[in-house]
């Protein structure tokens, strides 16, 4: 039996094509002209953000009730990236540190908007800061959530 | 402008981008590239790695055998399945065997090695009871048959994987290459 | 409630960082064998087995198709698993369905994992939703590092808290000759590790770890005739939540309800469960970082909310105390993950054995509660007794 043990490397580089679906659609679509939108069931009138086609709690069709939502928000919680990790949608490590936080925008009350804020450092952030989303240049914008840059301290 | 519609593997490859601006009242789909990259290593462990071992050094096949139900597995496994047993028994099966299927394949895939078309072709060696499944190569399709003889041909350089075997090729009725 | 059950076989592995010296099938096989020699049956005693892991973990997609011989599966029924952190507990619940359900009477339970494969929190990453998630997430190490913030402002609770809470899983740990991190810890050793996301620390996380578990769950007819004092699975509950943090969990603006509190009542009023604190002797709360064990206590009802941090700070948590929280050394000493939920349930069972050697409560085990807890909040939680 020899000593030597086998390691093999084996990399895995796969493509998906992957459905947003009309409501998901619709958000993103949304993001490239510059408005959040989230839908509004017709039975708990709870939003959800992003928009879905069914309510998870009362299991009904969302329907058409479109909400648009306001670029300003209050932080209601936070994280501080600081360790890098391999990202597999990238293909290479994640850029370190950054912040992202649970955003609730005006008008959107019990949904929160997960995204990067641009401080990162840990003592200018906290609960209940006031934030507002930068969006790229409009030619930038290709429908995706990184369509806003990240959300700037407002107060 | 129209959604492409895939023609082939390589255009499911390619970003559909949303074609409209947006609408609220037309909800048409919008369909996204999701790309997955994972570097992966695997430790085959000791069994496998003498296998691969033996391919790469001494250009020899090995099979391993079952001490309870006595059947020798090429490639060898770790547990024979059928007794639920750990398996240490290595054999000899020399590099010759017989081909027991081969078939085909006419389309190429970025995965592949070689382009199609290739022949792939499940081989008994001797003293072993399973199948090996490899390339086939140095043959005349329409001259294969079932039973026919076959040896393993090696890679010049060998990385200790299974491909460094590069192919079987029919065995001469003298018992030398065609 | 259909067939009663119980678990008559335990096998681990001694779970460690790297095992370059086998291959995933033979470490299945040397938990299985292990559980198959301490209930003294043969594989073909066994009538189904269930298998759990995280093919993405390991880069096999049917990762159980990988796995037949060494686990015993040939020829035999059985079912793969994969519902996250809570998969080792879902495999048991598993195979405890098909037992109760009186169509199978010996089933064998097997999780494993070898995370030496590839780096976990990046597969991890891809659980969440692609489009508005993925991007942002820092894979599970980000909701623990929201739980803490949170409970550090709402109870006083301060960071030598969920230090100490890592001490004493260090000491345990190093009393359970499986456990992968046997450290011997300080406070300020834990407080001195590097930031992953604040206040979470490297030190406050679970390991990556290779290894794999197994139990044999049998009817009472079997069970009664094992070769061991059978330890009963007397209930389980298991609740879910939404799939993405956007849309629930423990950072939703204004959380009403939470799974684990859902399934714990239950499972509670069901089984005549007044106060947890008094009614289990043993629990193995699937705990993945030092900052859930405070707001999970008091979910489980195990204490007052706001309570948690002090019962710590006083330590009855120990192995000699009144509550022990995972005697084993926990999730955060040793986490393969298809198998930690299983693990959770095999330590539980060696507690109402007397079988848990150094790590045994000093107290009188005769009831436990075993949880397995997946990234999307999910809980799965059993209820063992010694006693039908």
């Amino acid at each position: 039996m020899s000593a030597e043990l086998l390691e093999i490397i084996i990399p895995l580089d796969l493509r998906y094509k992957y459905s947003a679906g009309p409501h998901l659609g619709a958000f993103l679509r949304a993001l490239k002209v510059g408005k959040i939108i989230a839908n509004r069931c017709p039975g708990c009138r709870r939003l959800q953000l992003p928009p879905t086609p069914v309510c998870g709690r009362c299991h009904i069709g969302m329907g058409q009730d479109w909400v648009e939502l306001s670029h300003q928000g209050t932080v209601i919680s936070y994280s501080f990236v600081v360790d890098p990790i391999f990202d597999p949608g990238l293909g290479d490590m994640r850029p370190v540190p950054y912040t992202i936080a649970a955003i609730v925008l005006d008008g959107g009350p019990d949904v929160a908007f997960f995204h990067k804020l641009q401080e990162n450092d840990p003592s200018k952030v906290k609960e209940g800061m006031r934030v507002e989303a930068v969006f790229k240049p409009l030619q930038e914008r290709a429908g995706t959530i990184e369509d806003i840059i990240h959300f700037r301290t407002i107060g | 402008m129209p959604n492409k519609k895939p023609s082939n593997y390589a255009d499911m490859f390619h970003l559909i981008s949303p074609s409209k601006p947006f609408n609220v009242s037309s909800l048409d789909p919008y369909v996204a590239e999701i790309r997955l990259v994972m570097p992966y290593r695997y430790f085959p462990g000791p069994t496998a790695t003498r296998f691969f071992v033996e391919l790469r050094d001494n250009q020899r096949i090995l099979g391993i055998k079952c001490r309870t139900c006595g059947i020798v597995y090429v490639p060898p496994e770790t547990i024979c399945g059928r007794c639920f047993e750990k398996l240490h028994e290595w054999v000899e099966v020399g590099n010759q065997g017989v081909l027991q299927t081969y078939t085909t394949s006419h389309y190429t895939l970025p995965i592949h090695r070689n382009q199609a078309p290739r022949i792939y072709g499940i081989v008994k060696l001797d003293g072993a009871d399973t199948g090996f499944l490899h390339h086939l190569g140095e043959v005349d399709v329409e001259a294969l048959h079932i039973g026919m003889r076959m040896e393993a041909v090696f890679m010049e350089e060998r990385a200790g994987n299974v491909l460094d075997i590069k192919y079987f090729r029919p065995v001469s009725s003298s018992g030398s290459p065609l | 409630m259909g067939e009663r059950v119980a678990i008559i076989g335990i096998g681990q592995t001694d779970h460690r960082y790297l095992r370059s010296d086998i291959n995933h099938e033979e470490m299945i096989y040397e938990a299985v064998r292990k559980a198959l020699e301490d209930a003294d049956l043969t594989i073909r005693d066994i009538d189904t087995i269930i298998i759990d892991n995280m093919d993405l973990f390991e880069g096999h997609y049917l990762s159980d198709a990988m796995s037949v011989d060494g686990a015993g599966m040939y020829l035999k029924p059985g079912l793969k698993m994969n519902t996250g952190g809570t998969s080792g507990g879902t495999a048991v619940v598993t195979g405890w369905h098909h037992i109760a359900s009186g169509l199978f009477e010996t089933a064998l339970v097997i999780g494993w994992e070898k995370q030496d494969a590839a780096p976990s929190i990046s597969a991890l990453v891809t659980a969440r939703e692609p489009l508005y998630d993925r991007g942002m997430g820092a894979g599970a190490v980000g909701i623990f590092a929201t739980m803490g913030l949170k409970y550090m402002r709402e109870y006083g609770c301060r960071e030598e808290h969920a230090a100490l809470a890592r001490v004493i899983m260090a000491d345990n740990a190093r009393r359970n000759p499986h456990a992968h991190l046997k450290l011997d810890l300080t406070i300020e050793d834990v407080l001195k590790s590097r930031v992953l996301v604040w206040p979470v620390r490297l030190l406050h996380m679970s390991p990556t770890s290779c290894g794999a578990a197994a139990l044999i769950l049998s009817n009472e007819n079997k069970s009664r005739r094992a070769a061991k004092p059978p330890v009963w699975i007397k209930d389980i509950e298991t609740a879910h939540r939404e799939q993405s943090v956007w849309r629930g969990g423990c950072v939703e603006p204004n959380p009403k309800v939470t799974a684990i509190e859902v399934a714990a009542s239950k499972l509670y009023r069901r089984n005549n469960i007044t106060k947890p604190s008094r009614d289990i002797d043993v629990w193995e709360l699937y705990t993945p970082s030092s900052w859930a064990l405070f707001p999970w206590m008091e979910l489980f009802s195990i204490c007052e909310k706001g309570e948690a941090w002090r019962l710590v700070e006083k330590e009855v948590i120990r192995i000699e105390g009144e509550i022990p929280i995972e005697p084993s050394g926990g999730v955060v000493s040793t986490n393969p993950i298809g198998a930690s939920g299983l693990i959770r349930v095999a330590e539980a069972a060696l507690q109402l054995r007397g079988e848990a050697g150094e790590r045994q409560v000093t107290k009188k085990a005769e009831t436990a509660i075993a949880t397995a807890w997946g990234a999307c909040h999910w809980i799965v939680i059993l209820y063992l007794s010694k006693h039908l």
